[in-house]
């Protein structure tokens, strides 16, 4: 995969140049050279860094589309998610008894690359009592802080959400669920 | 407007330090090293976003809040990828996450 | 408008000492490790309050945006290197 093409350059010219025009405030044309200059120079140092493949993809996921509308739907779904989760952890701080029932879960998804992932990540953590504690291949680690013993499923709308932001919606995501709930099945 | 403005600014910082107090006690009050990684991850995260806001609130349309909304954009991305790589190396440097007692009796 | 602000940073500054307890106690070095990351993240938004008591808010803002930078990154290098600290044994 050939990221050094010039398109790819050039977004990521004119990104660090917003970033730059935010930052300093001025707009004369001395400053904004100054800024040109800087741009060049750290496109120039990051020119070996651009082709270092960071993980390995499948050649079959590569095609497919991230759909930048859903996006829309996805971040005001996300906020949403974390500020009940925000309410959810606070009032279990809060409560004098601490109702905590801990337990780690692992499952498999088949998400598309290693971005999905990432992001299927990031936002699990950001999500009600559960943190990611580990992605290994397809599978992934979770640790949840309010797990009900008798519940056979767990809420895995994020990880849809997910699915549906690549065009999955039909797709089996998850899969091979598997609860640990006490220590000497670790 | 200016008056709006401002209670607008006072409500959002209030809640934002009530999320980081709930956070610092989380810290404090929780079990196991998980179990404070949630309070840091969620109550701190949402708790920096809504001072931020408020401080938009209060600075109105200019260069100063799209630089806000800078630190807003970076704190959403960084303190959960933190989190998770400091839980990610606990758990794989072996350490042993904490369960209820009551559960272990009724197995 | 101002001695709100006042009040807020002084009682940000009573949430910033309450995870030094359990970067002064905490059992594992991971605990520690956490405290120290929630004083850091409680600090940015220290620095952004007193910028806007100095009203020099534009230069606040980018040094609380450098501090956030650095303790992330500082976050991250100690927690690659405590996972293959356990590696190599």
């Amino acid at each position: 995969m050939k990221k050094n093409n010039p398109g790819n350059i050039i977004l990521h010219f004119c990104l660090m140049m917003t970033f730059w025009l935010i930052l300093s405030g001025y707009y004369d044309i001395f400053h904004i050279s100054l800024g040109v200059i800087s741009v060049i120079t750290v496109l120039w140092f990051n020119a070996k860094l651009r082709n270092y493949i960071f993980y390995d993809e499948d050649e079959q996921h590569k095609s497919k589309t991230f759909r930048i509308l859903r996006l829309c739907y996805f971040f005001p779904f996300l906020i949403w998610e974390i500020i009940s989760s925000s309410f959810k952890v606070a009032y279990l701080i809060i409560h004098p008894k601490l109702p905590i029932k801990v337990g780690i879960i692992k499952f498999r998804t088949n998400l598309p690359n290693m971005v999905a992932k990432v992001l299927l990540a990031n936002s699990i953590t950001l999500t009600p009592g559960t943190v990611a504690l580990q992605i290994e291949g397809e599978e992934l680690i979770i640790h949840s802080l309010t797990f009900e013993k008798d519940e056979a499923h767990i809420d895995h709308s994020l990880t849809e959400e997910v699915a549906k932001l690549y065009g999955l919606s039909e797709e089996i995501v998850v899969s091979h669920e598997e609860i640990i709930s006490s220590e000497d099945k670790l | 407007m200016n008056e709006v403005k401002d209670i607008l600014t006072i409500l959002f910082l209030l809640l934002g330090s009530f999320f980081m107090l709930i956070g610092s006690i989380g810290v404090i009050r929780l079990p196991d090293f998980f179990t404070r990684s949630h309070a840091t991850s969620k109550s701190d995260t949402l708790g920096i976003m809504l001072i931020v806001v408020g401080l938009i609130c209060y600075e109105g349309l200019e260069l100063n809040s799209l630089k806000l909304m800078i630190i807003f954009v970076f704190i959403a991305l960084a303190n959960p990828v933190g989190s998770h790589a400091l839980a990610r190396a606990a758990f794989k440097f072996g350490i042993k996450p904490w369960f209820k007692k009551e559960e272990k009796d009724q197995d | 408008m101002e001695s709100f602000i006042i009040f807020i940073s002084i009682s940000l500054t009573i949430i910033i000492i309450i995870p030094f307890y359990r970067v002064l106690k905490g059992p594992t070095v991971f605990d520690r490790l956490l405290g120290a990351g929630a004083i850091g993240t409680k600090t940015v938004v220290l620095i952004l309050l007193l910028g806007l008591l100095f009203k020099r808010l534009e230069m606040f803002i980018d040094i609380a945006l450098a501090y956030a930078i650095l303790s992330f990154i500082s976050s991250l290098i100690v927690a690659k290197y405590f996972s293959t600290e356990k590696a190599k044994e």
